[in-house]
């Protein structure tokens, strides 16, 4: 009884991370999954790691932020497996380490175009495909981040709280269409984005930075990828078939506080 | 088999969601001891699960009693040996305005609800190791008013914070979430409307339908799987959330 068996979906940012875990936990599930990043040598690392364990998987490079890019995205998906089930839109930046009164305003830019217009132009072009057929499941990656505040990373903060949004404008839309969107709303997950993060504000010093983001949930520790990869699977599949709108907290008890 | 050798125990065992939540559990690999008022029903589905081949056993226990929970407790104790899941999803509705509803009926609604969830997860949580994993089944309602459910709301409110409460309080080894269900079609809404004048009562339920942004009731195993998930390993990394299966009804 896999939760995604004959299922066709991609994952964009699956080079690494919460992605890559995705997409292999979708591909353990039944999935064929295409791989999307910016970074070709993740993304293709990502496709081996699944074909390895069996799994159907395919790449094709993105950036989220570039509407024709997206196009492709979607037309490579239908034209390697021949339909969409599922949209994972995922592919996101922290940004600089910094709070509101000193944040670089390009700096500010950039993250906006990846975490808010990439998945815009993800959620467009996804509904012009699944609205015709009155189906279709589209998850987006918000965060706890989306949810409350967080000191010193204003542009991160302010864009996952915008996928939120964006997620149940879109939910109310397009649920009576047979369209779920759903949110997922980590908390802090040991990925690399994390490691960079860790890197800039102590530099030669992650573990504190990690010891102080474990210590702030209930659970004591930071999550691992695939912990947010196995909510993803589940939301995208018919088990979830009467949930939408949803931002679902997976955060060992962050936002419970 | 996503709850293999787990012992679950499911409360309001023998009501629509209780039952189906006791046979998915069973399916998946886990020992079920399941807990209702009426032994009658519960002999029956004990019969019928049992048929199946699965290991289900019926413990006939009030929840609002601490005296029935502390037997199964024994129960649970002297058969197994320990407990993994715990399934609180015993409950009661009332349809009442503020101001009509009763003192009595308030206590009752609470009682269920409210003290018979803090009751189960008082005395069979220590029966729990690290890993163990509480659901409570809370309600779209008790994130969300809803016209003439002051006890049921107020009611559903309470198990959403206990459970983020008890989160803090029982991490890291135990987990604790809710599910907050929509309107689900089973006998209890239909009997809720069914206390109502025919007109009045169509109205009611049509109304709860176009509530959901997917213009219908959610099924029981719309509300089981969530379950399922919650109870599984798969959601290592939650606790203390409030999962909505609401057809988005609370995204509006």
């Amino acid at each position: 009884m896999s939760l995604l068996t004959n299922k066709v979906g991609f994952v964009t940012g699956s080079g690494s991370g919460i992605g890559r875990e995705s997409a292999r936990v979708m591909a353990r599930e039944g999935a064929a999954v295409v791989v999307s990043d910016i970074n070709v040598e993740g993304g293709k690392e990502t496709v081996e790691m699944i074909r390895g364990e069996g799994g159907e998987a395919f790449f094709i490079a993105a950036d989220v932020s570039r509407e024709s890019e997206i196009h492709g995205l979607i037309e490579g998906t239908l034209g390697q497996y021949g339909r969409l089930d599922f949209a994972y839109n995922n592919a996101g930046i922290a940004g600089p380490t910094k709070g509101v009164a000193d944040y670089p305003l390009d700096e500010f830019d950039k993250v906006v175009a990846v975490n808010l217009r990439g998945v815009f132009l993800a959620m467009q072009a996804e509904l012009a495909h699944m609205l015709p057929l009155g189906r279709g499941a589209i998850l987006n990656t918000s965060s706890t981040f989306g949810l409350v505040g967080y000191p010193g990373c204003a542009a991160y903060v302010a864009t996952k709280h915008a996928v939120a949004g964006l997620t149940r404008a879109a939910a109310i839309e397009n649920s009576a269409a047979g369209i779920r969107v759903n949110a997922v709303c980590p908390g802090a997950i040991a990925t690399p984005m994390v490691d960079e993060m860790a890197d800039e504000i102590s530099p030669g010093a992650r573990q504190p930075i990690f010891d102080a983001l474990g210590a702030a949930a209930p659970m004591g520790r930071m999550g691992r990828p695939q912990e947010i990869g196995e909510a993803a699977a589940w939301l995208v599949s018919d088990a979830a078939s009467f949930v939408t709108g949803l931002t679902m907290t997976v955060d060992g008890g962050w936002t419970a506080q | 088999m996503k709850l293999k050798d787990k012992i679950a125990v499911v409360s309001g065992t023998t009501g629509g969601m209780g039952a189906l939540a006791a046979r998915t559990f069973c399916e998946n690999g886990a020992t079920v001891i399941g807990v209702d008022l009426d032994p009658e029903l519960g002999a029956k589905l004990e019969a019928e699960l049992q048929g199946d081949g699965h290991a289900f056993t019926f413990v006939r226990v009030d929840v609002t009693r601490r005296a029935d929970i502390l037997a199964l407790a024994d129960h649970v104790r002297d058969n197994h040996g320990r407990l993994d899941v715990l399934y609180n999803n015993a409950g009661v509705v009332l349809g009442k305005h503020v101001l009509d509803t009763t003192e009595e009926e308030w206590d009752r609604v609470h009682d269920v609800v409210s003290k018979g969830t803090f009751l189960m997860m008082r005395e069979l949580v220590p029966l729990m190791g690290e890993g163990g994993s509480v659901v409570n089944v809370a309600s779209a309602g008790g994130l969300a008013g809803m016209d003439g459910m002051a006890a049921y709301c107020s009611a559903k409110a309470s198990v959403v914070l206990l459970t983020k409460t008890a989160a803090i309080d029982l991490a890291p080894g135990i987990r604790v979430n809710a599910i907050c269900p929509g309107a689900i079609d089973t006998q209890m809404p239909r009997n809720f409307v069914a206390t109502m004048p025919e007109e009045m009562g169509k109205a009611v339920w049509d109304e709860l339908a176009r509530g959901h942004l997917t213009g219908r009731f959610g099924r029981p195993e719309e509300v089981v799987s969530v379950g399922l998930f919650l109870a599984s390993d798969a959601s290592s990394f939650m606790t203390g959330a409030a999962v909505v299966v609401d057809g988005g009804w609370t995204a509006k």
